[in-house]
């Protein structure tokens, strides 16, 4: 049976506020640091967010490239860009 | 997003845009204007569609360039008065002309149906107008089938114009809806102003 697909937890299902580190754990020697962080921006953006963030930093910020890796027209992968971009505004603000 | 044939069709423009589209969309018109002076129709305008009257070629190419280039100019405008995105003409212009691909069907139609005598039976029996006509018994079903498909290839261009303006100039909800609007109207006045200068 498949396990299903974990998702990093970005705000409290009780009261929706936004989550920081609090634990962190090394799987190799069980480690484990006590503290409290900030989650990055980037781990804001959901899975296919990141995904197309990264596939542009590897494209060279390339909309062109980005058009034809996703099979889009230019001016639908600006757009997407430009509601990415508005959305870090907004995580930033918070 | 898969390419489905529904969105294929509503929204071209999600997938295909700039000079791709510009490559596309101005054989269209020049075809389309061609086939309308075999039947004689008329897209004088932005949104317009006259029966029948036999012109000179250059004046059935030319109208379809007015109609493109006047809705273009006026929404680029718009775009680049009210969109904060980087807004590439190209893909204004690609994507306008592209959109006008109905009008290429409607002129298809027109060389099936007899548009000239339809009129001219139509102006006769219910206007009183002009001279009687006898029209085959299929002939008036198929002109009013005609009007019918007509209609729904206008709306349907009018939209692929609101799809290529809001993906070429970033634009949601209703700023778009509303500078879409005056737009057209302001380019349907403007490709008319234009047009009377080539009469």
């Amino acid at each position: 049976m498949k396990t299903p697909e974990k998702k990093l937890p970005q705000n409290c299902p009780s009261c929706n506020s936004r989550l920081k580190v609090k634990k962190l754990h090394c799987s190799s020697c069980s480690t484990e640091v006590d503290g409290l962080y900030d989650l990055p921006l980037l781990a804001s953006f959901n899975n296919d967010e990141q995904e197309f963030i990264i596939a542009f930093i590897k494209a060279s910020g390339s909309l062109k490239e980005m058009a034809g890796i996703m099979d889009k027209s230019y001016p639908s992968v600006r757009n997407y860009l430009d509601e990415l971009i508005n959305k870090g505004k907004q995580l930033e603000k918070k | 997003m898969k390419k489905n044939i529904k969105s294929q069709l509503l929204n071209p423009f999600e997938f295909i845009a700039g000079g791709k589209a510009l490559l596309i969309g101005i054989p269209v018109i020049l075809l389309t204007g061609r086939l309308a002076y075999f039947s004689g129709m008329h897209f004088d305008g932005v949104i317009d569609m006259h029966i029948p009257l036999q012109s000179e070629l250059y004046i059935h190419l030319l109208e379809g360039f007015i109609a493109w280039l006047s809705l273009a100019i006026v929404l680029a405008l718009a775009g680049i008065i009210l969109s904060s995105s980087r807004i590439r003409m190209i893909d204004i212009f690609g994507t306008l002309a592209f959109a006008r691909w109905p009008m290429l069907l409607v002129a298809l139609m027109g060389l099936l149906v007899n548009a000239d005598g339809a009129n001219k039976y139509i102006m006769y029996t219910f206007l009183k107008q002009g001279e009687a006509v006898v029209l085959e018994n299929y002939e008036l079903p198929v002109f009013i089938l005609f009007i019918v498909i007509t209609l729904l290839l206008s709306i349907w261009m009018i939209v692929l114009f609101y799809k290529a303006f809001t993906i070429s100039c970033n634009l949601k909800g209703a700023k778009a809806i509303i500078s879409f609007i005056i737009g057209l109207l302001l380019a349907e006045a403007l490709s008319k102003l234009v047009l009377s200068f080539l009469y």
